[in-house]
């Protein structure tokens, strides 16, 4: 391990002179239906944090036709510049064009760090650049942080979530990285925040763009299933039993404003919920403001999907499941006894509180509050 | 690297031996992972691969070579394809190929495919143990030939020159024409992988599976500098469990009373 500690010092001075080139934190703003991509919004809180301990500048890179109608956007959201890269042959994302596009900017450029979103387009795309511009990248990552050196601390959860490790990619730059969707959360849009944009034109040959896309099918995605947008997620595993009774979750996800309801990969498997709401390690990351882990044992590989929720509640008839390691709150019980009971007392005190106000405003007199 | 038309086709598949990441375990003091004793697999996507592989062949004639990189013990990931039916296997074996990140790997493969005369290449979409989804694209670039991921369906033209294929996304699917050679990373919407049969392990037996060594490979022109942990851009200096958090406030007893005082924390949160 000290070797290996020993491996990520640079000390030669032309391979730190080299270094010193690469400057900018860069995210890479990705376009797809025809609007910029959640995850291309949430990495430009990664990069802003990264870009204040560094003291260096956020850019976002834009590719394809008409595009530069997101700028502002990106900017309201946190870059202070962007790069907007527009050709008739990048309309849609191909492999070979959106590659040779990009790194021929990133070779001008020379930014030292460059974020991509973990969806699937994204991250094909960096794994190309990457070899292209021969360097390291690191994937799915759910945090960042900078070492005393300077160095970008890529952090990833691996062997499904039993472990986390961290990347370095010393001698190597720009140091890439893909996040998982829901590892950050967007900021508040600032829509008067301006930023500068440079127009960059691409030299593309017949031979950067040898693979023809005929067609792009579309399906929208069910907004009951956009667990990564919700606030209160309300999901359930193998204590539940059946698929029917995932309607008892549907219920008390009900009472709350943009609630969805989630589950594990076992319940998936069974049928019980479609996979777009696999929380977890091989699913989807989630951040909502509140979660409850209902009749879930809290595997690891769940819980890396769901760590960053703000409040977790966990609902378990075993006192030992590891749910409750990670929960703010929690209820050993039967799930069946608990859920019903939580359902009718939400309504209950709501109710009451209802009543409350009323009386409050009919017995007081004007004025007073 | 093209193959002539008559030779048909020379498909080239990666194929990886993993721990089998469910028999994993943390150890209960340190929380650190427990390695050793852990059963190794053929990697479960690899197996998509295969099945694209071999129906390709089934359909369009030709020969299908599976390659690894790793300890001596994946040989037993190329056995299985072998049972499965591919033709031949070739291991990439070395002390210095250890610790090679996904650049360093798909390096170390492409100096091998470079001796082949394929006319696609075949990769899973992931490994289950390092889960990156990088080393299809990265090989790719160091063969210069196009790519495409998530592939779920391929179309090979009647004159081999190229293929259509569809890739499975998000919220939908993307339909792409791609000249040969290419390379395609199989997804499981592929289509359910077959199971070797016993006749399919009595033959790979017999097979020999062809050895090779950084030496060898340094003979075909590779360049050393750039296998393993020493030709790798990222390293990892340090893992470690996943973060315990405070305890958090949990009530048992009798389930009204809990409820009640959970409703309260949550109006003091804000939620009710
Ligand atoms: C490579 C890999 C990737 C994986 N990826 C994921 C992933 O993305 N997401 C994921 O979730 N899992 C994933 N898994 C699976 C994971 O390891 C667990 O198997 C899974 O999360 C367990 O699901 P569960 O909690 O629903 O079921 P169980 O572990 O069976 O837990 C059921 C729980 O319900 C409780 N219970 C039973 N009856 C009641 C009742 N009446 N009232 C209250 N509680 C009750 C039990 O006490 C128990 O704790 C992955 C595994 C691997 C190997
Ligand atoms: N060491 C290896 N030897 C052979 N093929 C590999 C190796 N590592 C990865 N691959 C191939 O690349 C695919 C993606 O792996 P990864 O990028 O590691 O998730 C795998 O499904 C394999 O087909």
């Amino acid at each position: 391990m000290s070797a290996q500690s020993q491996f990520g010092v640079v000390t030669d001075s032309e391979t730190l002179r080299r270094l010193a080139e690469y400057k900018g934190i860069w995210t890479y703003a990705e376009v797809e239906s025809g609007q910029l991509t959640e995850v291309s919004l949430e990495l430009l809180t990664g990069a802003r944090s990264i870009a204040k301990k560094t003291g260096e500048q956020v850019a976002s890179v834009l590719v394809g036709q008409e595009v530069e109608r997101f700028v502002a956007e990106l900017s309201a959201f946190g870059a202070d510049k962007v790069f907007v890269i527009q050709d008739p042959r990048l309309r849609s994302y191909a492999s070979d064009s959106y590659t040779e596009a990009v790194a021929q900017l990133t070779r001008e450029k020379k930014p030292s760090v460059f974020l991509f979103g973990a969806n699937r387009n994204a991250r094909d795309l960096a794994s190309r650049l990457a070899g292209r511009l021969n360097t390291g990248l690191a994937a799915d990552c759910i945090k960042l942080e900078v070492n005393e050196r300077g160095q970008l601390e890529q952090i990833r959860p691996d062997f499904g979530g039993k472990e986390l490790s961290v990347v370095l990619a010393p001698r190597h730059r720009p140091q890439m990285t893909t996040i998982r969707p829901g590892s950050y959360r967007k900021q508040e849009p600032d829509y008067s925040r301006v930023s500068s944009s440079e127009y960059f034109v691409p030299k593309l040959s017949e031979n950067h763009c040898r693979i023809k896309v005929l067609k792009n099918v579309r399906q929208p995605i069910d907004p009951s299933e956009d667990i990564e947008k919700a606030t209160v997620l309300v999901s359930g595993g193998m204590g539940l039993r059946s698929k029917e009774n995932f309607e008892l979750l549907r219920r008390l996800a009900g009472l709350f404003g943009n609630a969805s309801v989630a589950g594990t990969r076992s319940v998936c498997e069974k049928g019980w919920l479609p996979s777009s709401v696999q929380v977890g390690q091989s699913g989807k990351t989630v951040s909502p403001k509140l979660y409850f882990a209902v009749g879930l044992s809290g595997a690891i590989q769940h819980l890396v999907g769901m760590q960053n929720s703000e409040i977790v509640v966990a609902i378990n008839s075993d006192a030992e499941a590891q749910i409750f390691k990670v929960c703010t709150y929690g209820i050993v019980g039967d799930l069946f006894q608990v859920v019903p009971l939580l359902i009718d007392e939400i309504k209950k005190v709501r109710v009451e509180r209802k009543l409350m106000r009323e009386t409050v405003t009919v017995g007081t007199p004007a004025g007073d509050p | 690297m093209v193959s002539g038309a008559s030779v048909g086709l020379n498909i080239l598949l990666a194929v990886k031996q993993v721990p089998d990441v469910s028999e994993l375990r943390l150890d209960p003091v340190t929380h650190s992972l427990l390695r050793e004793g852990v059963p190794s697999v053929l990697n479960p996507y690899d197996r998509y691969a295969l099945e694209a592989g071999l129906r390709l062949k089934e359909i369009h004639g030709g020969r299908l070579t599976v390659v690894s990189m790793g300890p001596p013990q994946a040989r037993k990931a190329l056995q299985e394809s072998l049972a499965l039916g591919a033709d031949e296997a070739v291991l990439l074996t070395d002390r210095a190929f250890a610790a090679a990140d996904t650049w360093a790997t798909a390096y170390t493969l492409s100096v091998f495919a470079k001796t082949l005369p394929f006319n696609m290449v075949l990769t899973g979409l992931k490994a289950i143990d390092g889960e990156t989804s990088q080393v299809g694209a990265e090989l790719a670039e160091f063969l210069d030939i196009p790519h495409a991921s998530y592939v779920r369906k391929i179309d090979l033209r009647e004159d081999m020159q190229g293929v259509t294929i569809e890739r499975q996304l998000e919220n939908g699917y993307d339909v792409w024409e791609l000249p040969l050679p290419c390379l395609l990373m199989v997804a499981k919407e592929f289509g359910q992988p077959r199971l070797a049969t016993l006749q399919g392990y009595i033959r790979a037996k017999r097979q020999k599976i062809r050895i090779l060594t950084a030496h060898d490979l340094e003979a075909l022109g590779a360049n050393s500098a750039n296998f393993g942990l020493k030709g790798s851009p990222t390293f990892i200096p340090k893992v470690s469990p996943p973060p315990a958090k405070p305890p958090g406030t949990i009530w048992s007893g009798d389930p009204k009373d809990s409820v009640r005082k959970l409703v309260d924390a949550l109006s003091r949160e804000g939620f009710v």
